[in-house]
């Protein structure tokens, strides 16, 4: 048996020339079951580390799972599509669409959200000239929409002219607040579903609610930390903990936050994203706060893989505590 | 599902049902009713039939301009053009709430300003030279192109499209396409249905690859 050098994680190392992956993991005292194995940049499956064969001049990257989380096994997914980051980012109220773009390069979103009616009330412009919708997974909203039957004609125009599968169902409820309407939401949302679409609806912070939407076969449910366009951030924590804790698919938090510790916050008790608009737009500097939030909601779903500390009521010293004269 | 098409004018009301819903077997999945010579008296039960029709196989139901006829028939929409009533003007029409509206734009500006005005969804055309539209210019790809850069919205592309150039149209970025004489004037609407839309659809994967 002769040795031979692999790259592994990056530095030469000797190894026995024909040694399967499965053997290497345990001369490394590496548990299979806690990395993922890159070998000459392509993953291999576990089931098949027995039988790969590592031969000089192989690349290995073993990476580590890290409290439950992995690259890998860590996807955000919704309807079926992976989606590379976990903010939602927004496409209205902003100054420009020079801005907006500097925003989406800052912030590096998968999924953006489009209202299929946006009337043009602020004087800004509504078309997205210089930005190329193809790079993302486009999210139309049913905004406008006052009623069930509403919502659900742009969703079918949506999909009838090419446009998305996706629709965020957003029945607006009440002109001041505009709070969704959640008769009308779940009504939407059950028929939509029926019909086949992946539904996302936007719906208040109440628990139940968001039950009865993810029971009609929501593909992700989005309650608001705070009502739309207000930053006034996460007015119910215990309900979005609540809603998460009981709804199985992605909840995502939509409409409301101000800054990025509340993104992470949600991320960090278990919400899968967050959709952020007025936030990032009205901001004194729109690219920036995008980059933060984007951050934000990466820390955050880290701590949340991290798994927290205990929280205990009495208090334990960090330092040691033994030999320190009293 | 990409397919819209639109109703000639040529046919009575049962002539008219019978090709919408050949077209309909075929693959529609947004149909225009559109008789400029009909008269309304007419015109209003055939809009109930294709009512029935379109919802039979999950398919949209638009009235050309008249916004009477659209709630009326409990149509989904109303398409106007540019000489039309005002978008807003028909969105605050009693019995209008919940329907779409799509508006005929032939320049950058108009389509720009029908989003702006809150269209739910756009046509660009004429694409190539049309009988439906004599007198009007075709505006080429190349707007369609311009216009798929800037969209928030479904748009579809319409005007003399037929199997042998909707690849083209598709190539510059239009998602759905509109016709009439392509399905509605075809001697077998469905099977014209079915070959634009495959082609629509295997364009459409062509250029996501």
């Amino acid at each position: 048996m002769t040795d031979v050098t692999v790259t592994l994680n990056g530095k030469p190392r000797r190894v026995v020339e024909g040694v399967s992956l499965l053997d290497l993991l345990e001369q490394l005292d590496v548990q299979p079951s806690r990395v993922v194995v890159e070998h000459n940049r392509e993953i291999r499956r576990r089931d098949d580390f027995a039988k790969t064969v590592v031969r000089a001049g192989d690349e290995l990257e073993l990476v580590y799972f890290v409290g439950g989380g992995s690259p890998t096994d860590d996807a955000f997914v919704v309807g079926g599509r992976p989606l590379r980051s976990r903010l939602i980012h927004g496409t209205g109220k902003y100054a420009s669409n020079e801005v907006l773009a500097h925003c989406l390069t800052a912030a590096q979103p998968d999924m953006i959200t489009v209202a299929i009616r946006r009337l043009n009330l602020e004087g800004g412009r509504s078309e997205l000239e210089g930005i190329d919708l193809r790079r993302y997974t486009l999210l139309p909203n049913t905004a406008g929409a006052t009623t069930a039957d509403g919502a659900i004609r742009l969703a079918r125009l949506a999909r009838a002219a090419g446009f998305s599968d996706f629709i965020k169902v957003e029945v607006v409820g009440d002109e001041d607040t505009l709070l969704p309407d959640p008769q009308a939401t779940l009504e939407a949302t059950r028929q939509l579903v029926k019909e086949g679409f992946i539904v996302m609806p936007y719906t208040s912070d109440d628990v139940v609610q968001a039950i009865r939407l993810y029971e009609a076969g929501a593909a992700a449910v989005m309650p608001g930390a705070a009502p739309i366009g207000t930053t006034l951030g996460l007015q119910n924590l215990l309900n979005l903990e609540l809603i998460v804790s009981k709804v199985k698919v992605p909840v995502i938090v939509d409409a409301g936050l101000g800054v990025p510790s509340e993104a992470a916050r949600c991320l960090e008790l278990g919400a899968a994203g967050v959709l952020v608009n007025t936030a990032i737009a009205r901001a004194k500097n729109p690219p920036e706060m995008a980059r933060a939030f984007a951050e934000a909601v990466v820390a955050g779903r880290r701590a949340f893989n991290a798994g927290r500390a205990h929280i205990g009521v009495k208090a334990v010293a960090s330092s040691p505590v033994e030999g320190i004269p009293v | 599902m990409r397919l819209y098409v639109i109703t000639g004018d040529r046919g009575d009301e049962l002539e008219t049902a019978r090709i919408v819903e050949a077209a309909l077997d075929g693959g529609a999945t947004i149909i225009q009713l559109r008789k400029k010579s009909m008269p309304m008296v007419e015109q209003y039960p055939l809009a109930t039939a294709l009512r029935t029709l379109t919802l039979a196989h999950e398919a949209l139901l638009i009235i050309n301009d008249h916004a009477d006829l659209a709630i009326a028939a409990d149509a989904d929409g109303v398409h106007l053009g540019q000489d039309d009533l005002p978008p807003d003007a028909v969105r605050a029409l009693p019995g209008f709430e919940g329907r779409l509206i799509g508006r005929s734009t032939h320049s950058l500006g108009q389509a720009q300003l029908a989003m702006n005005e809150g269209a739910d969804y756009i046509a660009v055309g004429p694409v190539y030279p049309t009988p439906t539209k004599e007198g009007r210019a075709a505006v080429g790809t190349a707007l369609v192109s311009r216009v798929a850069g800037i969209v928030d919205r479904p748009f579809v592309a319409v005007g003399g499209i037929d199997h042998d150039n909707a690849a083209a149209v598709v190539e510059a970025g239009a998602h759905a396409i509109a016709v009439v004489r392509a399905v509605y004037d075809a001697v077998d609407p469905a099977e014209a249905a079915r070959r634009l839309h495959e082609l629509i659809v295997t364009r459409l994967e062509v250029a996501r690859r």
